[in-house]
């Protein structure tokens, strides 16, 4: 599973950023509000799994149809040699 | 606490896409959307690998309805579509609602962890799915392990299409944003197919409306019996059903811009007005309208057949499979009065089916809508369905005597809910007795899912419009 680098450090103002917006995308639990920043990082640092990005996740979509397709060209190819 | 704990574990080790660092301008969603959608649709047209192809007939579909609902296509990779983002989304809501899930809305990981739970579901159904492909087919061969494996993969990869587009990198909703596109492209299909069907005995006919059109007209002498083919032919797509749909999504686009306004009586005696947006109730019961309407048809239709001599069973629904093209439809019963009127002229020829027919659309409509606002209500949305008018919050006047306290907003809105099932339920026979392309049905779904958009709601908006 490819995974994305580290994220941004600590304490940066991108760090900020990027808590807050997952804060806001919380989603289905929208009514999700209220601790300090302290404890926001500790949560979402242990509930934190594997990363990717939307990038990898296109890709990965893109190579598997083609490998389907392309057991359809092989399958025929066969097909045709065998007859 | 115990279950939970290793039921939260579990959907821990579920990867997901990382949210944006930064702000993702909109050329960028726009981009991420296409290639998302260009991947979802090339996907529906490519064909299982290793499953037997019947070639393509008029064979009847009793899962139509469902394959508009889900985005699916049959013997493709989406075979099942949505269904792996679609059923964790609606169950989640029904356990919180029946309170098996408690969501402490103070706790800051609830949201995470609620997306990985959905997550998680999403790949157990995905799971049964492959599993339920192995069940139908009786055997096991290498073609049956590469067919569950294809199906398995394809749903995942919805699954993370659809976070990709959850996480602000899309314009929608993967689930709207698929089942539109679905609706849409079934209904270009059906104006301009360039495909032929041959008919024994006749001349070959084209399947898209206007295409047929152009093609009588050019290929004809008798003018005006290519025109009368053209506008009312039956066994295909005509110009008649063509036209009722270029004039109902306008019609659906109308009703979306509806809304009631409610002054709202503040604390100080001070007064602020709200809308209660219509469209909010639009989309729940167009869809579960659709999905519950035939579960009676498949129960008729099953105890029909074994024990036709019931009168119960008779009372129920009787079926007839002749002189159908081999499709059975009810001839009476209660099956027969919840069954659209096929063409605007059975109104006059059976009015009372046409009566009962209404009657049992709009009631049903009215309370899946009302269902829908209590389950909505308590999971915290109900603050969504009322939208403060900003510009009017900073002229607050004092309150008139026709203002109410801010306590009854909910009364208002459930009533609104009963205002907007009515209306959906109005759309759906309309549509459906002008013989619009997809049904009207579909196309309420399509203009549901993708009016937020243009609303300027895209992020607020779940995927049953609230």
């Amino acid at each position: 599973m490819p995974a994305n680098g580290d994220g941004p450090a600590r304490g940066s103002a991108a760090a900020a950023a990027s808590l807050r917006r997952r804060r806001t995308t919380g989603g289905a639990g929208a009514g999700a509000r209220g601790g300090t920043s302290t404890m926001l990082q500790f949560y979402t640092e242990e509930a934190a799994g594997c990363k990717m990005s939307p990038n990898a996740v296109l890709i990965m979509s893109i190579g598997f149809f083609a490998v389907v397709a392309l057991l359809h060209v092989f399958g025929k190819l066969y097909r045709t040699s065998s007859n | 606490m115990s279950n939970r704990s290793k039921f939260w574990r579990l959907a821990a080790l579920v990867p997901e896409v990382q949210c944006p660092d930064q702000p993702i301008s909109p050329r960028q969603k726009f981009k991420y959307t296409a290639i998302v959608l260009f991947i979802f649709v090339t996907a529906s047209q490519v064909l299982l690998y290793g499953i037997q192809h019947q070639p393509r007939t008029i064979e009847p579909d009793p899962l139509h309805w469902l394959h508009l609902i889900l985005a699916s296509s049959r013997s493709t990779l989406l075979s099942h579509g949505i269904v792996a983002i679609l059923v964790p989304e609606v169950l989640v809501k029904i356990w919180v609602y029946l309170k098996i899930i408690t969501l402490d809305t103070s706790a800051p990981e609830t949201g995470v962890l609620m997306n990985r739970a959905q997550r998680l579901l999403g790949i157990l159904v995905a799971i049964l799915g492959a599993v339920n492909f192995y069940v139908r087919s009786q055997h096991f061969t290498v073609n049956t392990v590469l067919i569950m494996l294809q199906i398995l993969c394809s749903d995942i990869i919805v699954i993370y299409l659809d976070d990709v587009l959850r996480k602000g990198y899309g314009l929608l909703s993967g689930i709207s944003l698929f089942t539109a596109t679905n609706i849409c492209v079934n209904i270009l299909w059906k104006a301009f197919s360039p495909m032929s069907v041959m008919y024994p005995e006749q001349s070959p006919e084209f399947e898209g409306a206007v295409i047929a059109w152009v093609h009588l007209l050019m290929t004809r002498t008798d003018k005006l019996s290519a025109m009368s083919k053209a506008f009312y032919r039956q066994n295909l797509p005509n110009i008649i059903n063509f036209l009722a749909t270029c004039l109902f999504v306008p019609l659906a686009i109308f009703f979306q811009g509806f809304y009631i306004v409610l002054p709202v009586r503040t604390r100080r005696n001070f007064q602020a007005y709200c809308h209660i947006k219509l469209s909010h109730f639009l989309y729940g019961p167009v869809v579960l309208h659709r999905l519950l309407l035939p579960l009676p048809y498949v129960a008729s239709k099953v105890l029909y057949k074994k024990y036709s001599g019931n009168t119960l069973v008779n009372l129920l629904g009787k079926w007839d499979g002749l002189n159908h093209f081999g499709q059975s439809i009810p001839v009476g019963g209660i099956v027969y009065y919840l069954r659209t009127p096929p063409i605007l002229a059975d109104l006059h020829r059976d009015p009372f089916h046409a009566f009962i027919y209404v009657a049992f659309v709009l009631i049903s409509c009215v309370f899946i809508s009302m269902g829908l606002m209590v389950c909505a209500s308590s999971k915290g949305v109900f603050n969504g369905f009322v939208v403060l008018n900003m510009q009017e919050e900073r002229r607050l006047r004092l309150a008139q005597p026709d203002s109410i306290h801010a306590n009854e907003i909910r009364r208002h809105v459930m009533r609104a809910a009963c205002v907007g099932g009515f209306c959906a339920g109005v759309l759906i026979i309309f549509a459906d007795l002008i013989g619009v392309f997809c049904s009207g049905t579909g196309i309420m779904l399509a203009v549901t899912a993708s009016y937020p958009y243009v609303d300027g709601r895209a992020s607020e908006v779940g995927s049953f419009g609230f």
